[in-house]
């Protein structure tokens, strides 16, 4: 029978009712969901409280711990050489609060309507890690199951892989739908992986899913992985059926996660550590152009420096090109000149134009090079049309503008050398 | 306006009442007079900077209806205003927005409007207001054109949020947790223009409403509500029935008029004996010719899309000498929103003289007052009547309405009885939240918004069973205090308030094969009938032949051509009763109330010459069935002694034909939200049946008023056929007929054994 026709049998069954007093809710008796049983055969533990319940799971992992190629141990001096050397960089873990590692399971990806049904902890204990995964025992319990976390007890440093857009902004919103039931959620520092790794392999990297990340940079392939998409239905099963099996494939899945994120994290550190010649020349420009965003000219400079003198020609002209912007900040024109001249050899796309645009400049108005600052000029503007087939680009109108002026210049100095030459 | 334009409507009244081809045509001719504005102080509690902000626009009084409004506000409660077009009618809303928000600047309000471009047209003028009072107050439209940078803004920080109840349905509430501070601050919720919430887009958008009320009560906010509605019968019901709130009327209006001439033109007889009139859309053609030429900036309204382009194809050829000539533009949907605002803005501006548009221009969208405005035949109903003869009428200037009647009988009625529209009794607006499938809808979005808890009703719905249902469906989880939603679906994507969950078909141009381009796109029930392959497709005034219409992909791909006809399609309806709910005996038959399936299927197409409107051609329509699960009256009676299949299977298309013109005038809806179906010998029963049915998914509460009205419609529509002049039936009776079946009797014949005296059992 159709879904229409089962409804037009059912009419008959709503009822209207005039708006009246709401009905105060009578305290319900709490029951417990008839798989607890099964689901402490399968490895969790069954928590109940006075006012709910949830299930959980610790594991530890002692320092010694190896993830993919990445040992846990590291962790520690990763921690400590950001905290020292760059305090106030995305990626540093402030002293002041405690951190941990992150990461939710969903029952769907957007809306009010969707829940978080497991919570990934990670926590640095005494010798080791520790794990805590937190699971909603059934869609009724979110009150005990967000309060078993601590985001609501203190500010923490919270580290994520896309936590930014989504994890964080969920617990949120799950905080919000049982707000009358739970005290306020702290407001935690964040740093997002995700942000970080696109920072670090812009250009390197064709798709930043953790996934890619941990087979092309952490050595790690998994086996018998759920794929995330699935997370929901199986919950939703885990709870209809009472069957783990499913559920538990998916904490295993979280659990491979939250540790891809303490040696992603550790292997960025690292990157940003040790010029060591491991990574492609993209990679350290990228590094470079980081730290150059993040307003550290001065160690911006020593990466792009190290890139110039590591790679081959190919591979270093936007480097090039930076160095010599750094140059020409520093007012070392000559220097400045060479690395444009330098990076000139083999740049190509928006950068080439501003190469052309850097060296007109320097050859017009502190070489006084007229004709070589015309040539600079010409070339940028038949390589943008080449590049941008707009007419009306303002590009375009800035280019000529420069044209003309730099042939007015050229037409007075010339009539200037010609008048000293009568003069003589 | 100079003195020129003003005089020419004149002269050209005085011309008409003595030009003998003209003046016979004209049934009736009707003047309203200016009318004086009544004003009202402004209100002592009003805030200083909203006083600045109007006495700085010249205003230092208001309108009688806007005082009213501000008081209603003030004193709590929830209103709503009846006011035509251009009366001031958004200060109504904007004095006690601003009021609370200036009193309490974390005050918030929803705007919603119909449409999208109505509320983007509605924030430049809101913002003009907020600028003059130089205070801080936040106003956005909130819509799927808002940049993903600022939308974090406007949740949190947007004192007014102007937006559509689309948007509303699946952008805002199911993502209720990020517009905390909207919700908990809530203090008004404006619905512009509800009499546009009607049927079956209404109802979804009562449940909209509903869900929105439930979301504030979480939140701890209880808004007011103002709404306001065009000239309905029913304005307090409406709004009463969409908002679940109890409202007060203000009905009073304030706001001055010109002078306005209302003319009735029938077109002149063309074939006597079958009492054929020239197409009023020919008559409609020369006259806005005639105000073009006179300078007359005028608005010409026509019934179909098809129309439309028809119109705007005749009318160019009069300035097609001249070099990329805008003046002349058509208007309607399935035009692409950049194209629209151009259009909107030549009219403000005067360099457009004429638009040739659907009801598309009734809302209010702004553009600018008119001097003229002709009807190509009745719209339906009378509000959309009274909007559409709005759009004509400046201030201070004389404004002229001309009503061209077509030739079916809803036209011809009207021409007729003047006093039908001009009575000022416009009809109801109905809208049915009853609805099962809607309703189920909405049940689901709710749901997922927030649980229900096996206390809970929604709205003023038990709802409980319905809740169990959709458990048994598996969207829901009943855990002991609450049920929850069990699914990875977004429930608020799959259901669209705009038509039953169909998706429209795309109108690609592939006459540059390189160049292949959108130009527009239709509902499918439409594009059943108007994008069929050979099907000739009119696009701003271009005819294009449609190639292939790819219907699994939705797509229809069109050729411009150049051809001297248009197409007509006719569709094929089967009928399969599923229920049956109520029922009542007659001498005669039984009258009965239930559900049905109705399989709608288009058959064939003619291809019709323009100017002489003859039959020149015809083609199969392959196209698969649309399903559509509905409510329906149907009244079966034994087979009339004497009488064959043959003879009396005619008899009930000419009655069908006549009941189905006359419904609309009897139970105030649109001619196409109700259909009339004979069948000699019914699947259901085998008796001679008559079906009515409304047009949409799960019915809207037509049928079953006819249910009711069954008694009294037989014998006036009865009257009707008797009464008409034609000899052997004609389009505005029973439709036309050939001669020599003499019909006519026939039919009047069964309209009589139809109507013996029946008694409720």
């Amino acid at each position: 029978m159709s879904y229409e026709k089962k409804l037009m049998q059912m009419k008959n069954l709503v009822k209207k009712k005039p708006i009246e007093e709401v009905v105060k809710k009578e305290e319900s008796e709490m029951a417990l969901p008839f798989y607890v049983e099964p689901w402490k055969n399968a490895g969790l533990k069954f928590i109940q409280e006075e006012k709910g319940f949830y299930f959980v799971k610790e594991t530890f992992y002692p320092l010694g711990h190896i993830h993919g190629n990445i040992g846990l141990n590291k962790l520690q001096q990763a921690i400590k050489f950001m905290q020292e050397v760059y305090p106030t960089h995305p990626l540093t873990i402030t002293k002041e609060s405690p951190f941990c590692f992150y990461d939710t399971e969903t029952t769907g990806l957007k809306g009010a309507g969707v829940l978080i049904f497991l919570n990934g902890v990670l926590k640095e204990v005494e010798d080791g890690f520790l794990l805590t995964q937190f699971v909603l025992a059934d869609p009724g319990q979110e009150v005990s199951f967000l309060k078993a976390t601590d985001f609501w007890v203190n500010e923490q440093t919270i580290i994520t892989y896309n936590g930014k857009s989504f994890d964080l902004p969920q617990l949120l919103s799950r905080w919000t739908m049982n707000r009358n039931d739970l005290p306020r959620l702290k407001h935690h520092h964040q740093i997002d992986l995700m942000h970080s790794s696109k920072r670090i392999w812009k250009g390197e990297l064709e798709r930043f899913k953790l996934k890619q990340i941990e087979e092309m940079k952490l050595g790690f392939k998994r086996e018998n992985d759920i794929p995330g998409h699935l997370a929901p239905i199986i919950y939703f099963d885990a709870v209809k059926s009472g069957n783990p099996i499913n559920l538990m494939k998916v904490l295993k899945h979280n659990e491979w996660d939250i540790l891809s994120l303490v040696t992603l994290y550790i292997l960025s550190v690292e990157l940003l550590q040790e010029k060591d010649v491991v990574e492609t020349a993209t990679t350290y420009t990228n590094i470079a152009k980081w730290f150059r965003d993040l307003k550290t000219m001065n160690t911006s400079m020593d990466w792009f420096t190290f890139v110039v003198n590591n790679f081959s020609a190919e591979e270093t002209s936007i480097a090039y090109y930076f160095v010599g912007l750094h140059l020409k900040r520093a007012r070392s024109y000559e220097d400045s000149l060479k690395a444009f001249e330098q990076a000139l050899k083999e740049i190509s796309g928006k950068y080439r134009i501003e190469v052309y645009i850097e060296l007109a400049k320097l050859f017009e108005h502190q070489v006084k090079d007229f004709p070589k600052a015309l040539e600079m000029t010409q070339q940028c503007i038949e390589y943008e049309a080449k590049l941008n087939k707009d007419v009306q680009s303002r590009l375009k109108k800035e280019l000529t503008k420069r044209e003309m002026r730099i042939i007015r210049k050229l037409n007075i100095s010339r009539e200037s050398a010609e008048h000293n030459k009568k003069r003589i | 306006m100079n003195m020129l334009e003003k005089q020419s409507i004149h002269q050209l009244l005085d011309a008409w009442k003595v030009d003998e081809n003209r003046f016979p045509q004209i049934e009736h001719i009707h003047t309203t007079e200016e009318k004086e504005a009544i004003y009202a102080p402004f209100p002592e509690t009003m805030h200083s900077s909203i006083q600045k902000a109007l006495k700085s626009r010249g205003v230092n009084q208001l309108y009688i209806h806007q005082r009213l409004a501000f008081d209603s506000a003030s004193s709590g409660k929830s209103y709503t205003t009846i006011t035509p077009t251009a009366s001031g009618k958004s200060l109504c809303y904007h004095l006690p927005v601003l009021q609370s928000i200036m009193e309490d600047p974390t005050s918030r309000a929803i705007y919603l409007f119909p449409t999208k471009a109505l509320a983007q047209d509605q924030k430049s003028d809101l913002n003009n207001l907020i600028e003059a009072t130089g205070e801080e107050i936040l106003s956005y439209t909130y819509d799927g054109d808002t940049a993903p940078g600022i939308r974090q803004k406007i949740r949190k920080s947007g004192h007014i949020v102007l937006t559509n109840p689309d948007m509303l349905h699946s952008g805002i509430l199911p993502h209720h947790t990020k517009w905390v501070t909207l919700f908990e601050n809530l203090k008004y919720i404006v619905i512009d223009e509800i009499h546009t919430y009607k049927g079956v887009f209404g109802s979804h958008v009562a449940h909209v409403i509903r869900r929105l009320k439930r979301i504030c009560a979480y939140y701890g906010s209880n808004p007011q509500f103002i709404c306001t509605s065009a000239t309905i019968k029913n304005p307090k019901e409406l709004a009463e029935n969409l908002t679940n709130t109890p409202h007060e009327l203000i009905n009073q209006n304030g706001a001055p008029a010109g002078r306005k001439h209302f003319i009735f033109y029938n077109p002149p007889i063309v074939h006597p004996v079958f009492n054929v009139r020239r197409s009023a859309v020919l008559e409609v053609r020369d006259l806005a010719q005639e105000l073009y030429v006179n300078g007359i900036q005028t608005i010409v309204f026509a019934k179909s899309r098809v129309r439309v382009e028809m119109l705007v194809t005749y009318l160019q050829s009069l300035v097609s000498k001249k070099i990329n000539d805008q003046t002349i533009r058509g208007y309607r949907g399935g035009y692409l929103p950049s194209e629209r605002r151009t259009i909107e803005k030549g009219l403000r501006e005067g360099v457009i003289r004429t638009v040739v548009s659907t009801n598309a221009l009734e809302l209010g969208v702004d553009i600018g007052q008119l001097q003229a405005c002709i009807m190509t035949g009745y719209p339906g109903n009378i509000a959309s009547a009274w909007q559409q003869a709005g759009r004509a009428g400046r201030r201070q200037d004389e404004a002229l309405i001309i009503y061209v009647a077509g030739s079916t009988a809803l036209d011809q009625y009207v021409v007729k009885h003047p006093e039908y529209f001009l009575g000022q009794s416009p009809e109801e607006v109905r809208i049915h939240p009853d609805n099962m499938i809607i309703l189920m809808d909405h049940l689901k979005c709710a749901s997922f918004e927030l649980p229900f808890s096996p206390a809970d009703m929604y709205a003023e719905f038990s709802i409980q069973e319905l809740l169990a249902f959709l458990e048994s469906e598996g969207v829901l989880l009943k855990t002991s205090e609450k049920w929850h939603w069990m699914s990875d679906s977004f429930p608020a994507s799959n259901i669209s308030l705009r038509s039953a969950s169909q998706e429209n078909v795309i109108i690609i141009d592939q006459s540059i094969p390189t160049k292949t381009r959108v130009i527009g796109e239709m509902d499918q029930y439409s594009a059943m009938t108007l994008l069929h392959e050979e099907a000739i497709y009119l696009h701003q005034g271009t005819q294009f032949q449609v190639e292939i219409l790819d219907w699994e992909e939705k797509k229809a791909f069109v050729r411009e051509v150049d051809v001297d006809y248009f197409t007509d399609a006719n569709i094929a309806i089967e009928l399969k009763v599923l229920s049956e709910d109520r029922a009542k005996e007659a001498d005669i038959g039984i009258l009965r109330f239930g559900d049905i399936i109705v399989l709608a299927q288009p058959t064939i197409f003619k291809k019709i010459k323009f100017d002489t409107h003859d039959n020149i051609g015809s083609g199969q329509i392959h196209l698969p069935p649309i399903e559509l699960h509905t409510s329906s009256t149907w009244f079966s009676f034994d087979k009339p002694d004497g009488w064959k299949d043959t003879l009396l299977s005619d008899a009930m298309t000419g009655v069908s034909y006549a009941l189905h013109a006359f419904i609309p005038l009897f139970i105030h809806c649109d001619a196409k939200d109700i259909h009339v179906v004979p069948q000699v010998k019914s699947i259901h029963g085998e008796k001679p049946t008559f079906y009515m049915y409304d047009s949409y998914p799960g019915g809207i509460g037509l049928s079953e008023r006819m249910f009711d009205l069954w008694n009294e419609l037989v014998p006036k529509v009865t009257v009707q056929v008797e009464s008409c002049s034609c000899m052997h039936g004609c389009p505005a009776c029973i439709g036309a007929q050939d001669a020599e079946l003499n019909l006519k009797e026939e039919v009047i014949k069964l309209l009589h054994l139809l109507q013996v005296d029946r008694h409720v059992v």
